[in-house]
Parts: structure tokens; C-alpha cells; sequence
């Protein structure tokens, strides 16, 4: 043990593996267990249910080496089992249909009689009617769940067609089987505590916001309005659940809402009563999680009569875990399957947990105070690594409570520390956090926080669920607010322009990056491996490679990146090739500086400006770049007026720059100050991963796009005037106003009209697979009018996409995707030696090209290339341009 | 697809696949959509990969209110089957930037985006192998949802099917227990194995008989009113080496119980006619009224004759005979659908067997000689 101890000493970063060992018991040659229940007999035989309905005994499960474990199948044909529970060494199974006592009665150990407990639920025959279970009280009562059913055609929304769907039940011995509480979705997995509160998870979906653990009491309701059908009020009225508007009744809080990231699906809960074998966290709750293959842990406390508490990552790589139980000797069993939901491998099968006796360096609990939170730690805290409290990552947020599938993050918001204190001992932590608000979860990641001993911690996260706060009023709130159901939603994406999509090198001037896939090189973590992929632009091309420089230029600008670093990494972001936000490997520095990563680089003359906090985490993860930039400003005669200002810069969405004016270009910037320029991506100082580069142009504070001069085009009634159909397109006009293409190929056509020198700018709108274009200077040739085509194409498998002309200068970075509003804006002015052609998409310039001669026609025309296409237009503008 | 390994190819060279080539000169041509964009990865980089990265693996470039969906740990909303999929790819999930695809591709290429989606992850486990349940010399019950028996029926979600080692299977619904008919042949295939459930299991067996076509009234009812039908409250199933059956029990009227029943199903051979036999054990029966049972096909005609014993000739010219053991009488009010009464003894015991079976050979023509044939039977077969 003191061997053990020194050698982590050296190793700060130990893992999962120093603490826990996972292996799996090797399942009956052809045979495939997709658990649904296990449980152990008093001699240490395991039992174990599957989804194939059948149950198998296991003898020799606890054995060291687990090929020494023996699979016997007891019974078969049974439908489903979703829970097994053996209680005075007898074995209940619980099927979809059916609460099942399986007897072996001559006791040669297969099972003979499967006895009725229950059937007394509905099922419809519904794919997701599942049944979960099966914990059992201390007077020997059974507990199940009924998971709602999804039909045709409004397969999204749950219902509850047939008796009980939606609901708890509870089963007395005898069978009776009673209403416990109602409001499920997919209740999946159940379990008491070692209290004999009974807990039960939900999964993400109508209605739940991500994965619950709610504490389940008799006659609550718990959110799903499908299971509302079946309770007195409803049936007496003959009233059906609305499937959109939120029920008017009081619903019960979650104990615990589990971040996205962490759980996707979650199993069944099992408090920790192993006396100490599993580690230091005796009588927590153990949560299985089957998409992504985690164990979690569950700590709550009851603040003001409710239940509330932290839940914090465990274990990875275990499988896709749907059942969890410990076994006599303290290792933690899980069963696997994701069949028919999906999830990372393995998916089927027994898998055990066992602790190594040594005590990880965890956060053990955390608890709520009148004026904060306290951390309690499993080992004393090295104070050297105990954040100060500006440093301290802390935020919170809530969630909707609506019909939509699962909720995003919603009001998330910093939450200041005011101060950090640590016990004498070295095992508390206690923070004051003024800000401290009930009815949202509160987040919080202690990236370096060291023990004592120099080790780190096992998982450095926690979420608690605030719903009350020690010595507070009572408080009305939810962390799953009610919302009005949710209007038509408009995409998020109208106004940003993705400069590295489709094709990643095309918008960009540079030599030596490649787009490929980039880890860090195992031997030398300073530098990536690569290999052939799609998702990162890397610098490692050749010797020396250039800079990554936008062919677009910008000035008020919101610019959104992944980067990824390896160790010692440097990098930056220059903003018009001029101020640079420095992208730095700065992993586990407290106090960063202008060089840090998030910092803006220091000028000749003005120091720079460190970042808020370090919201790097650590070499070879990639982050979110997300800043939003002001370009200085000139006067007439070029006198700059205003400086360069940085109104935010946001790593992983932490603020780290907050209205930050830059009076001078950083150091390493192009010559002088300039209204616009380009983004300028360092590719001289290492290896430097990036991806899915997007601006967003900014209206500049206070000014309106320029309104006089222009003359709409568009048709103001259905018989449009002044323009012919070519060919099989049709185009009307919608309720809005707005022209809509249909039909098959073909034109609409105005003939003349256009100035030689024109702008035009349009709102347009293109459907998924649609491909369309604006042709300027258009002429009939042939019976099809031609001149100068500005492709619109988002998804349509042709290489040129929109901002391309064709046949001149052909663009191939899918600028703008499909079903969104963008704006486009074309110049066609003669120039000496032919036409200037000038593209701007959403305010971006993203094509200059001089073709040759004049154009044909003075006519303009709206394609539609296919049939399936829709265009639409909600501005189409035109003026002259004299001599500008 | 030109590339060995789908998803890791340069994007750039991907594009490079596609045949259009919309140049101002190839205007005279009218490509459909679908021409370019039958290879699934391009759908899916043309379709997919904005909000769902161009592996798969959520990190798209579009800004989406919550991440999308990864396929690469092969989670999806509302399942992973292929099914599943292209419902998601047809519909969309309403409520979410999941958009709906429907009048963008036909079928087949949504089938394809399905497949391909899949393939991104760590796939579909493989099909069962062994779903067979076969009948060694132990009898099977199996539970699940049953598909009809006939087009008179509709699929049974709480159905059992009880297999025996001569072949012989009997399937049962048991929300309220009833025989509904009866198979010969291999036993089930579970089908339900694959997917999410909601699949009816796969009876091998070839149908020989049903009660109503598979959609069968209660069959027990109380003496006092011989037209009220009760409940039979499902109860539980047993096997004793190649012997099956259930139990259930027999509610009345405010759902008082009148009795326990045990019953056992078993095939009957015999030289001149094969068949099988119900036996029902019936147990604490309250003494307020006879028990009446109809365990016959309701379909099919009235009886010829009527009793203890009957036949009748069926459509495919064979005569069908019952024989009924342990009756206590029987009435007659629905000829087609004669009634007999358990005899019980004063502690509520009683037992009744019903044998149903159909002659090898074409009835004969008159009723003497069918007459005869039923002797002979009754002097192979104990009723």
C-alpha cells in the first residue's frame, strides 16, 4: 500500500483504472444476455434476467478469474424481464405483461411453474410499453414502472392509450396491485435508498428536459401529462391528456437533473451498502447509464422536506449499463444492453466493478448552506491547489418543462464566487456564492485541484439540482420551468456564414494545412498524429507552414472555432490580421497572462489584456473560440476615431475578455490599422488544430443598412407583372409575400430593366436538396435566358455552392445551409477589360471576379434548377450604381 | 463510394464524386435530383453532416440551440433500427432542428441515409442466430404477443403459447384466459428478439384448429345465468416434463371469485382420428351455481349430435368429433356451441375433459355409419 502511494505520488494524473477494475463475465458460447435484471440468491448464485425472456443462474459469479463463472438457463419463454428480484430466496421476474414468481418444484434447477403475481396493467401491444423494475419494500411490496407508448403518426408525442401507462405501480404479495404515483415517461430504472426512499430515473424526451432521478411518493405526479388519462378527474370527465399545452397540475421536483453530457439513457439505482468495499462512498446512490457507457453517483440531502443533491460522473468505459447491484462480496455487477436505443459497446452481458482499495481523491458529497455550498473531500486537500475564488468555474442554468424532445441549457450564467475557504482538516471546502438561486442546477469543475499527496481527482465534476436553499424561503420554483408550447422555431443560424464547410480549404489563403483528423501523438504530445479524416484543419503539411488567411474580409465581426492544442502549444486568432486573441496550451496555469490561452496579445506599447479566468482544459481536447470583435473606426479623411474593441471572447462558453479596447495592433500584426480585414489563423508556432470556422458580420452599433435608391422587383400580386415564366417553374407568392418557386425546371424572367452598373441584393431562402440561382445581365438565348449566374445551391450534390458564378469564379465552402434566410448582395459594374462581379453573402464579400466583356443582356431572371427545389424571396432590390 | 473506409475520405475529394456538371452548356439537359446523389454518403454530407458532423459524430458546423444527435455511440431519439431511422429521417422530430425529409428523397434513399447512419456507429447486434424455441422432450411455454390466427382475428399483445414435444401447440390470450387455437408443426420463432419489442412472436406451426377463427368468446360461464360470461383471471403457467398447462381463476359478477382452474392441454392420437384434449381440474368453486363451459368451436355448424359425445361434419368433408368426460349435463340453447357443467363434489372439486378430433379419412355418408365411426373411436380414445 505505501509502494501504491508513492507511486502516485509521482503520477499525479492517476486514472480509473488505479481505483476501479471492470471486466465482464463471459456469456454461454451463441448465447447473448441483454440484461434486463440480476439479483443473488443467499448462497451468492447469481440470477439473471434477460430481454430474450430468459433467466439464467450463475454460479462462481464472484470468482476471481470471471471465466471461472457457470451459466445454467433456469427458464425461458418468458416475455421480456426488465427487472428480477429475489426476495426469501425466491425469484420474481418482471415480464412486459406480467409480475412473475418462477418455481423450480421438482429442484432440478430448471423452472417449472411461472406463477401470475400480476398482470394487472395495460399494455396495447405498443413497441415502447416496456415494464421496469422490480425493487421491493420492507413489508414485501413490489414496485414497477410503465413507460408510455409512441404511435403513428405523431410518433413524438407519448401517450397513454391503455390503463396505468405513464405510472408507478405497487404489488402487494398477494398480488393487489395498486396506483402509486403517475407523470412517467420511460421510467427506466427503480431502486430504493438506504433510507427506503424510493427513486426511479426517467429518460430524456417530451416532457423531460434530460435524464431525472425523481424521489417517488405516493399519489404525486411527476410531469408526463400522458398518464393523466388514468386518474379520476380525467376519466370522470372523459377528458384526454393534451399532448402540447402544459397540464395544470402541481408537479414534483427532480432530486437530480443529469447534465446531457453525462447520461443519455439512464438505468436503474442502487445505494452502495457495501461497507466501505466499493471506495469511500457508502450509501450513495449508484446510477447505471446505457448510451454512453457511465456509472454515476447520486448524493442527496433534504433541504427543506425536499430532496435535492449533487450528481457526479464515476466510471467510463463500462458498457452500455442498464441494471446495477452489489454482490455479497462488495463488487458492483452491472447488466448490459442497448438493443433497439443504441449505445457504446459492450451491450450485452454481466460486467463487475470492483474497487483496488485505493480511496480515489473525490468530491464525497456536496452540500448546500445558507450562503453556498461546502465540497466534502475523500483525502485532505492540497490548499496550493484550491482555486482562489475568482478562479473557481462555477455556473448554473435551467431548462424548459415542454412537449419538445429534451430541453437545451437554458439562462446558463456565471456564478461568482466570493470566497474559498478549506478546513483545517483539509477535507471541506466551503464557498460562498451570493448568487445562489433555487430552482436551477448548479455546475462546477475543480480542474486542479490536487490532494495532498499529489493526487488528482477521479472525476472533477459535480451538478447539483438546487430546489431549495438551506434558511431561504420556500421556494416555487422548478428547474424545469413551464413554457408556453413553443412557437414555429426559426433556425438558429440566419446571419452566420461557415467558412470551412464542405470544402475546408477554398475561402482560405494558405500553404501547408491539411484537413484530416488530428489526436495527439502518443510518443510526443507536443505534436498531432494525423490521419485521414474531415475533422480538423492542422498546420502540419509541410515545414513551414503559412498562415490560415480568410480570402473574406470583415469589420464589426462574431467568429466561432474549435481549436485543439497539443502540450506547449501556440497559436492565435488575429482579427482583421491585426489583434490577436492568443490560443495557448495553458493547461493547469492559475493565474493567466495576455499569453495565455484567451488572452489578447500584448502591442508594442500596450500590455495586453489576461483573460478573465483559464478556461483551458487541456492539451489535445478540443475547445469553443467564440468572439465577438469591433473594428476600429476612421474618419474621412482616415484618421482612426475609435479604437479596436473586443466586446467578448468566450472559451467552451466561459467569458474570459469583456469589453476589452485594443488602442494598438498586437504584436506580429500586419502593418497599420484598417477598416476591415481578414481572420488570420497563426501557423508558424506548431502544430494548431482548428475547425468549423463561422462568422457572423455586424451591423455596426447604431447604423442601418443604406435604404434610398433601391426599387423592389418583387411581384406584388399573383399575376406578376413584368415578368415571364420560362419553361415548367411556378411562381407564386405566399402569404407573406414572399415569392415561392415550384414546379420543374425553369425561369422567371424579366427582360429588361437593369442598369449597367447594378447592385442587387435579395433575402432568399433554399430548401434542403434544392439548387437555384439570380441571373443578372440576362438575355434569352435559345429560348433560356443566360447571362451572369449567381448559384444558390446549400446541399445539392454539384460542387459549386452559394456566391458561386458560374463559369467565372466557382465557390465550393457551403457558406450558408439549407432552409435558412441569408442575404445577398451582387455588384455588376464595367470595368476596364470587362465586368466586375462582387458577391457578399450576409455582409460578407466571399467572390471578386472580373469576367470578360459585357454583359449580355440588360435582363434579370430566378431559376429553379429542379424540380423539388423551392426558392424564396422576401427582398429583391435593385439600384444604380453611378460612377461610385 | 471510391473509398475503402466510408467517413474518413477528404471531403473535398468526396464532393469531386458528383456527376453534375452544371455548366451553362449542359443546360439542355434535365438531370432529376436523384442523379449524382445516390450514394448515401453524399446524401448524407449534403443532408446530414451540417448538424451532425461529417462523421457522424454531432460536431456540425450549424448552430443548433442543444448538440446533435452523434451517431457514432449508435444512441438515437427514438431508437436504432433501421425502421426507426428512416421514420426520424421521413418525419423529423417536431419540437427540434431535426427537419423532415420526406418530399426531399424518395424511399429508397431515405432507406440508404438509414443504413449509412448506422453503419457510422457500432451498428445493429446481428440477428439472432438461435431464435428458434424448439421442443425437445420437455414442454416450452412461451409468452408474447401473438399474431392472429385468421383474418376473423387481430393480434393477441398478452399472448402465451403452450408447445408440446408431438408437435402440438396451443395458444392462449391471457388479459382473460381463452384457447384460441391450436397448431401442428415446429413451435415459435421469436421474432420479438429484434427491435425495440412491440413485435409479435412467429408461431411456426401450421393452424388445425381455432375457436372462432382465433377470436373466441369467454368460455366458462356461471350456471344461474348460462349467457354471462366470467372472467378468467390469468394465474400462471406450469410444465411437468412433457405435460403443460395454466391456471387461472374465475371471477363473478363485482369480480367475486367463483373458482380456480387448472388446465392442461395435451395431444390425442389414435388410428382412425387425431385431435386434442383440454382438462380442466377446478378447485374451491363456490357452490352459488353450476359451472358451465363451451370449450368447442363456436364456427363451423351446429352438432349433429349432442352430449356427452357429438359430431358434425366440416367443411373439408371430415368429421369432427367431441368426447366430454366429468360432466355433470349439458345444455343445449346455442346448438352449435353446446354447454356442459363440471361436476363438483361438496368441497368445490371437480374435473372435466374435452376431447376434440378429426377422422384421417372423409366422414361417412349416413348418420348410422357416423355413428359407428364414433363407437370405434370412443373404444381407442377415453374421453
Amino acid at each position: 500500500m505505501i509502494a501504491l502511494t508513492l507511486a502516485l505520488a509521482a503520477l499525479p494524473q492517476a486514472t480509473q483504472s488505479d481505483y476501479y477494475t471492470v471486466d465482464f463475465l463471459p456469456s454461454p458460447p451463441g448465447e447473448v444476455l441483454e440484461v434486463g435484471g440480476l439479483d443473488f440468491f443467499s448462497d451468492g448464485r447469481l440470477a439473471v434476467s434477460t430481454r430474450r425472456g430468459q433467466v439464467w443462474i450463475v454460479e462462481n459469479a464472484m470468482a476471481e478469474d470471471p471465466a471461472d463463472a457457470r451459466f445454467h438457463l433456469f427458464a425461458e419463454g418468458l416475455f421480456e424481464g426488465l427487472g428480477l428480484e429475489i426476495v426469501n430466496d425466491e425469484l420474481y421476474v418482471l415480464q412486459r405483461t406480467e409480475l412473475s414468481k418462477l418455481v423450480d418444484v421438482d429442484g432440478d434447477g430448471t423452472c417449472d411453474d411461472v406463477e401470475c403475481v400480476s398482470n394487472d396493467w395495460g399494455y396495447s401491444g405498443n413497441y415502447h410499453e416496456f415494464a421496469y423494475g422490480l425493487p421491493v419494500d420492507a413489508d414485501g411490496n413490489f414496485y414497477l414502472s410503465l413507460n408510455v407508448g409512441f404511435f403513428n403518426p405523431e410518433w413524438w408525442h407519448g401517450k397513454s392509450v391503455v390503463k396505468d401507462r405513464g405510472w408507478l405501480l405497487r404489488v402487494h404479495p398477494d398480488g393487489v396491485t395498486e396506483p402509486f404515483a403517475f407523470g412517467m415517461r420511460s421510467p427506466c430504472g427503480l431502486g430504493f435508498d438506504t433510507h427506503g426512499n424510493l427513486f426511479y430515473t426517467d429518460n430524456q424526451g417530451d416532457w423531460m428536459p434530460v435524464c431525472p432521478i425523481f424521489h417517488a411518493q405516493y399519489g404525486r405526479f411527476y410531469g408526463h401529462p400522458a398518464a393523466l388519462n388514468w386518474t379520476h378527474a380525467y376519466l370522470d370527465s372523459q377528458t384526454i391528456a393534451s399532448d402540447t399545452v402544459p397540464p395544470e397540475r402541481a408537479r414534483e421536483r427532480a432530486a437530480a437533473w443529469i447534465p446531457y453530457d453525462w447520461s443519455r439513457s439512464t438505468g436503474n439505482l442502487v445505494p452502495d451498502t457495501t461497507g466501505g468495499r466499493f471506495g469511500p462512498f457508502e450509501d450513495q446512490l449508484i446510477v447505471s447509464e446505457l448510451t454512453n457507457g457511465r456509472i454515476l453517483r447520486a448524493d442527496f440531502e433534504r433541504v427543506r422536506g425536499e430532496y435535492q443533491g449533487a450528481v457526479f460522473p464515476l466510471l467510463e468505459g463500462v458498457g452500455s449499463t442498464i441494471r446495477v447491484r452489489f454482490a455479497p462480496d462488495g463488487t458492483l455487477f452491472t447488466g448490459l444492453t442497448n438493443r433497439g436505443w443504441g449505445g457504446v459497446a459492450p451491450a450485452d452481458g454481466v460486467g463487475r466493478v470492483r474497487w483496488t482499495g485505493v480511496t480515489p481523491f473525490s468530491m464525497k458529497t456536496v452540500r448546500l448552506r445558507e450562503t453556498g455550498f461546502v465540497v466534502e473531500l475523500t483525502e485532505p486537500v492540497d490548499p496550493a491547489t484550491v482555486p482562489a475564488a475568482a478562479d473557481v468555474k462555477l455556473y448554473d442554468y435551467d431548462y424548459d418543462y415542454w412537449w419538445e424532445y429534451g430541453s437545451p441549457v437554458r439562462d446558463q450564467r456565471d456564478l461568482a464566487v466570493e470566497r474559498v475557504s478549506v478546513s483545517d482538516d483539509g477535507r471541506w471546502l466551503t464557498f460562498v456564492v451570493p448568487d445562489l438561486t433555487a430552482g436551477r442546477v448548479m455546475r462546477g469543475r475543480f480542474a486542479g485541484l490536487r490532494s495532498a499527496s499529489g493526487k488528482a481527482l477521479l472525476t472533477d465534476e459535480f451538478a447539483y439540482t438546487v430546489n431549495q436553499i438551506p434558511g431561504h424561503h420556500v421556494s416555487q420554483e422548478r428547474v424545469a420551468k413551464t413554457v408556453p408550447p413553443p412557437p414555429k422555431r426559426a433556425t438558429g443560424q440566419q446571419g452566420w456564414l461557415r467558412l470551412t464547410y464542405g470544402d475546408a480549404l477554398d475561402a482560405w489563403d494558405s500553404s501547408g494545412w491539411e484537413l484530416c483528423d488530428a489526436e495527439l501523438d502518443p510518443a510526443d504530445p507536443h505534436r498531432f498524429v494525423t490521419t485521414k479524416g474531415v475533422n480538423a484543419l492542422c498546420n502540419t503539411a509541410a515545414e513551414h507552414p503559412s498562415e490560415y488567411v480568410s480570402k473574406a474580409e470583415f469589420g464589426d465581426v462574431q467568429v466561432r472555432l474549435a481549436f485543439m492544442l497539443p502540450e506547449g502549444g501556440n497559436s492565435g486568432l488575429y482579427l482583421m490580421g491585426r489583434y490577436e486573441v492568443q490560443l495557448r496550451d495553458s493547461a493547469g496555469v492559475l493565474e493567466p497572462g495576455p499569453g495565455d490561452c484567451g488572452g489578447i496579445y500584448a502591442g508594442p506599447t500596450w500590455p495586453g489584456s489576461p483573460p478573465l479566468r483559464n478556461a483551458y482544459s487541456r492539451a489535445g481536447v478540443w475547445h469553443e473560440l467564440d468572439v465577438t470583435f469591433r473594428a476600429p473606426r476612421f474618419d474621412a479623411a482616415g484618421n482612426k476615431v475609435a479604437n479596436a474593441r473586443f466586446e467578448r471572447v468566450a472559451i467552451d462558453d466561459v467569458t474570459v475578455q469583456e469589453d476589452v479596447e485594443v488602442p494598438e495592433a498586437t504584436r506580429g500584426a500586419w502593418p497599420g490599422e484598417v477598416a476591415r480585414g481578414p481572420l488570420r489563423l497563426q501557423g508558424d508556432h506548431g502544430p494548431v488544430g482548428i475547425g468549423n470556422v463561422r462568422v457572423k458580420a455586424l451591423a455596426p452599433d447604431g447604423e442601418a443598412p443604406p435604404t434610398s435608391g433601391w426599387t423592389s422587383l418583387l411581384p406584388e400580386d399573383d399575376d406578376l407583372a413584368g415578368w415571364t415564366r420560362v419553361m415548367s417553374a411556378s411562381w407564386t407568392l405566399d402569404d407573406a409575400d414572399a415569392l415561392v418557386s415550384g414546379g420543374g425546371r425553369g425561369w422567371l424572367f424579366r427582360e429588361h430593366g437593369l442598369p449597367r452598373d447594378v447592385e442587387l441584393r435579395a433575402r432568399c431562402k433554399l430548401n434542403d436538396g434544392g439548387r437555384a440561382a439570380l441571373v443578372l445581365g440576362a438575355r434569352d438565348v435559345a429560348g433560356q435566358p443566360t447571362g451572369y449566374e449567381l448559384v444558390l445551391n446549400a446541399s445539392f450534390p454539384s460542387p459549386e455552392k452559394t456566391g458561386s458564378l458560374l463559369g467565372l469564379a466557382e465557390l465550393h465552402t457551403h457558406f450558408v445551409p439549407p432552409d435558412t434566410w441569408f442575404d445577398v448582395d451582387v455588384t455588376c459594374r464595367a470595368e476596364e477589360g470587362g465586368t466586375r462581379l462582387r458577391v457578399a453573402l450576409n455582409g460578407v464579400v466571399v467572390n471578386d471576379v472580373l469576367a470578360e466583356g459585357a454583359p449580355l443582356g440588360d435582363g434579370l431572371a430566378l431559376y429553379q434548377h429542379h424540380e423539388g427545389t423551392v426558392l424564396e424571396l422576401e427582398r429583391l432590390e435593385v439600384r444604380a450604381l453611378d460612377g461610385e | 463510394m471510391n473509398d475503402a473506409t466510408p467517413g474518413r475520405a477528404p471531403l473535398a475529394a468526396a464532393l469531386t464524386l458528383t456527376l453534375l456538371a452544371a455548366a451553362a452548356t449542359a443546360l439542355a439537359q434535365d438531370p432529376s435530383p436523384a442523379a449524382g446523389a445516390d450514394d448515401a454518403r453524399t446524401l448524407f454530407l449534403a443532408n446530414c453532416a451540417p448538424c451532425h458532423g461529417e462523421n457522424g459524430d454531432g460536431q456540425g458546423t450549424t448552430e443548433l440551440d442543444r448538440p446533435a444527435r452523434s451517431f457514432r455511440a449508435g444512441g438515437f431519439s427514438y431508437g436504432n433500427t433501421p425502421d426507426a431511422i428512416f421514420r426520424t429521417v421521413t418525419y423529423g422530430i417536431p419540437g427540434t432542428p431535426m427537419p423532415a425529409f420526406e418530399s426531399a428523397f424518395p424511399p429508397a434513399q431515405r432507406e440508404a441515409l438509414a443504413a449509412y447512419v448506422i453503419s457510422l456507429g457500432p451498428g445493429l447486434p446481428p440477428p439472432p442466430e438461435n431464435s428458434e424455441l424448439v421442443v425437445g422432450e420437455r414442454a416450452v411455454v412461451v409468452r408474447g404477443m401473438l399474431p392472429p390466427l385468421t383474418d376473423l382475428a387481430v393480434p393477441v399483445p398478452r399472448g402465451l403459447a403452450i408447445g408440446l414435444p408431438s408437435g402440438m401447440c396451443f395458444e392462449y390470450r391471457t388479459d382473460d384466459v381463452r384457447l384460441l387455437g391450436v397448431r401442428q408443426g415446429r413451435f415459435v420463432d421469436r421474432t420479438d428478439w429484434v427491435g425495440r419489442g412491440g413485435t409479435p412472436l412467429a408461431p411456426l406451426g401450421q393452424v388445425v384448429y381455432t375457436l372462432a377463427g382465433g377470436a373466441p368468446d369467454a368460455c366458462w360461464s356461471s350456471g344461474a345465468e348460462a349467457a354471462a360470461p366470467l372472467r378468467a383471471v390469468f394465474r400462471g403457467t406450469w410444465i411437468r416434463g412433457a405435460r403443460a398447462g395454466l391456471r387461472y381463476e374465475l371471477r363473478g359478477a363485482e369480480d367475486a371469485p367463483l373458482a380456480r382452474v387448472e388446465e392442461e392441454c395435451a395431444s390425442v392420437a389414435s388410428s382412425l382420428a387425431s385431435g386434442y384434449r383440454r382438462s380442466f381440474a377446478v378447485r374451491d368453486a363456490a357452490q352459488a351455481a353450476p359451472l358451465l363451459l363451451r370449450a368447442l368451436d363456436p364456427s363451423g355448424g351446429a352438432w349433429e349430435s349432442a352430449g356427452a359425445t357429438g359430431y358434425r361434419v366440416r367443411p373439408d368433408g371430415r368429421l369432427e368429433l367431441y368426447l366430454v368426460a366429468g360432466s355433470a349435463g349439458f345444455r343445449l340453447e346455442r346448438p352449435e356451441a353446446p354447454a356442459h357443467e363440471v361436476a363438483l363434489d361438496g368441497a368445490g372439486v371437480g374435473e372435466l375433459r374435452v376431447t376434440v378430433l378429426v377422422s384421417h379419412e372423409l366422414a361417412p355418408a349416413s348418420p348410422e355409419e357416423r355413428q359407428a365411426f364414433l363407437r370405434r373411436v370412443l373404444e381407442e380414445v377415453q374421453p
